[in-house]
């Protein structure tokens, strides 16, 4: 069943939207609610699960009897920085008044529940026992482009599920390949994309608002992704998380029904690259967010603190005039940086890329926030000096 | 019983040798506690030892003792069979049973702290949720033999030395912190005991230490000590005018006058309800709450 429901109340279009899907919840049911809670800075109206939305089908649910937990687990950091638990999370996702509101709720941070082994194939994830002693699992997802998994929906939010560890695992060991075996071991009874507005462009963090206007629901994840991917104007099969899903469920990738045509937009699909500032590129490839958070020290480092001009020129010649490319996580190895311009790879991942193409490279897994700053400015210092390959020379 | 001892320093050395002579010892190397080292591995494990005894600077406080510890219990609940998990601390002697696992650092002064509580914290609720036995030891200032130099005591007491023999003010970590002095091998006997089933659950012993008489009633901290060293070395106390200090006329007038309503400083954790009434507009539609009991976890 796929529902599309045109939205013009978080509650009306819910109220609308879950009465078709869920005629019959009986009272007492024990639901899981699993939201899109992403953002490590104050999110973008399209990054996060909106409360307004987890509002209103909490009490969708409680005017029916169910017993609803919502839980999350914590998102990757450095290890040496603030870390973002639950508390933290609900705390930005602008969640933490639910939990005066709805005290029949329970709120359940993830890394705290025991574990249990979900075995997909070959392939073994941990994932929390608690999902097992429900009746309906409700996966809330958000519409997004992504640049890593060219988008985030439905499969893509379960990831949210995972303890810290498991994350960076999935990112270490394969992300597609391992978010498809995911998607297979954890399958939810419903899956919800609010979809009011979608993330274009360089998603799932740093993209663009765009309108939609519609709520879209089905309790088949993987015909949800896919019409949902058809709705942004892209083709699911070329995204490669849900063409192995796809396999692995032994099903094809749905096609967009005629009558949903009209509500196609066309996304802007996200770039290989960033900028931090005007001439720095980074290249996040699919690194976890203690790459990302780290990388953003060579910004911070020239807004706060340049000890010494010479530091400061160089950073300043790096980002402001000759280009600076900053490489995570894994790369093609027959692509490589652009010629003529600065630039090093941070983090395991990247090490066979910088090998390859002879960059330098700070090493670690994960990487540490106040460790990369002073390695940063030591090899840009170096570079300039003459002592380092300033990067890619063509060959 | 099939026993993992998680903890790089001293104790958890003599604890796998202890441990090995009647259990069967799962060995994983040297034995850090880190976020991604453990899973199918642990297959068939009952008891986990954490032992977080190790100083270390911050991040990797937060990364190999919290994240470490968190990775850990998760793959023993995944893959294990638990049956009981033991973690040994030694800093948090007088406080609370930790509820928050989310500390503020501020709460507790220092990263060492915070984590520890975190991570007792974090154990307390996950066997909670699986109703099985836990032991946390606050076990106190391990000392191990005197021959055995270089452990983290050592050096730490070493710093107390220099100190109060030069006369310098000391600067460490937790100084006020007041904590039992333990030989490392009591203390491991005690939790061999427990791991053996000679020792019931609430059963406490009393482990001698320091010059291994009555060593539990010699709760120092490393102020004191520093003070009482420099004593013996004819040098004044660190803290010696704030302890004659006087609070002045004014204060004790108003002292006598006015009972002081100061509230008793409560841990934030203990401030916050932990349950708070919905509005009444809420209870009108959906009715009281519940409570649920579940005696099988309590």
């Amino acid at each position: 069943m796929l529902i599309l429901e045109p939205f013009d109340t978080p509650q009306g279009t819910l109220e609308r939207l879950l009465g078709r899907l869920l005629p019959d919840l009986a009272p007492g049911s024990r639901v899981f609610v699993k939201p899109n809670w992403c953002a490590r800075t104050p999110p973008k109206p399209s990054e996060n699960t909106t409360p307004e939305f987890l509002d209103g089908l909490l009490g969708w649910l409680l005017a029916r009897g169910a017993e609803v937990t919502v839980g999350h687990a914590s998102l990757l950091t450095p290890p040496d920085h603030p870390y973002m638990g639950f508390a933290n999370l609900i705390r930005m996702a602008r969640t933490d008044d639910l939990l005066e509101r709805y005290p029949h709720v329970r709120f359940v941070d993830l890394e705290l529940e025991p574990m249990e082994v979900r075995r997909s194939g070959e392939v073994a994830l941990l994932l929390p026992r608690i999902l097992r002693d429900q009746d309906l699992v409700i996966n809330c997802a958000r519409l997004k482009t992504h640049m890593m998994t060219q988008v985030s929906i439905g499969v893509k939010n379960l990831m949210g599920l995972l303890p810290d560890n498991e994350k960076l695992r999935l990112h270490r060991d394969g992300l597609e390949e391992l978010i498809a075996h995911l998607g297979n071991a954890c399958w939810p009874d419903l899956t919800i994309v609010e979809a009011d507005l979608g993330m274009e462009g360089e998603g799932s963090h740093h993209g663009d608002d765009i309108a939609c206007g519609y709520y879209l629901g089905g309790d088949d994840m993987l015909e949800v992704d896919a019409v949902s991917t058809r709705l942004m104007g892209m083709d699911p099969e070329v995204v490669v998380h849900l063409r192995r899903l796809a396999e692995l469920k032994g099903e094809t990738l749905a096609e967009l029904p005629a009558e949903l045509v009209t509500w196609r937009r066309s996304f802007r699909p996200p770039a290989a690259y960033l900028y931090y500032s005007r001439r720095t590129r980074v290249w996040p490839g699919d690194s976890c967010s203690t790459c990302h958070v780290a990388a953003k020290t060579v910004v911070a480092h020239v807004k706060e603190n340049p000890h010494k001009l010479g530091d400061l020129v160089a950073l300043a010649n790096m980002m402001y005039l000759k280009g600076f490319n900053l490489y995570l996580g894994h790369h093609t190895e027959s692509e490589p940086p652009p010629e003529g311009e600065l630039a090093i790879a941070i983090g395991d991942c990247a090490r066979s890329y910088a090998e390859t193409h002879d960059l330098p490279f700070i090493e670690g897994c994960p990487v540490r926030y106040h460790g990369i700053r002073p390695a940063l400015v030591e090899l840009v210092r170096r570079m300039h000096k003459g002592d380092v390959a300033q990067g890619h020379e063509p060959r | 019983m099939k026993v993992l001892v998680a903890g790089e320093g001293g104790l958890a050395a003599r604890l796998r040798v202890r441990v090995a002579a009647s259990h069967e010892l799962l060995q994983l190397g040297t034995e850090p506690i880190r976020p991604d080292a453990y899973g199918a591995e642990l297959a068939g494990l009952e008891a986990l030892v954490l032992v977080l005894d190790q100083a270390a600077p911050e991040p990797e406080l937060l990364e190999r003792d919290l994240k470490g510890s968190q990775a850990l219990l998760h793959a023993f609940t995944a893959w294990g069979d638990p049956r009981l998990v033991l973690v040994v601390t030694s800093a948090l002697l007088a406080d609370p049973e930790p509820v928050e696992p989310d500390v503020p650092m501020s709460r507790y002064g220092s990263a060492w702290l915070a984590t520890r509580a975190a991570v007792e914290a974090r154990c307390l609720h996950l066997v909670r949720r699986l109703a099985l036995e836990t032991v946390v030891v606050r076990v106190g200032h391990v000392y191990g033999d005197p021959d055995v130099r270089g452990g983290g005591l050592e050096t730490v007491l070493e710093q107390v030395r220099t100190s109060a023999a030069s006369g310098e003010e000391l600067a460490l970590p937790g100084l006020g912190i007041g904590l039992p002095f333990v030989a490392a091998e009591p203390a491991v006997e005690a939790i061999a005991a427990r791991l053996d089933g000679t020792l019931i659950p609430g059963e406490q012993v009393l482990v001698e230490g320091f010059s291994r008489v009555d060593a539990v009633s010699a709760v120092w901290t490393l102020a004191e000590l520093h003070d009482a060293l420099a004593g013996l070395a004819g040098r004044p106390a660190r803290r010696k005018e704030l302890a004659t200090r006087d609070p002045g006329l004014t204060s004790r007038l108003i002292g006598s006058l006015v009972p002081s309503k100061a509230p008793e400083p409560v841990p934030d954790y203990r401030r916050r309800a932990p349950m708070r009434l919905a509005p009444r507009a809420w209870r009108k539609a959906h009715g009281e709450r519940r409570l649920e009991v579940d005696a099988g976890t309590i």
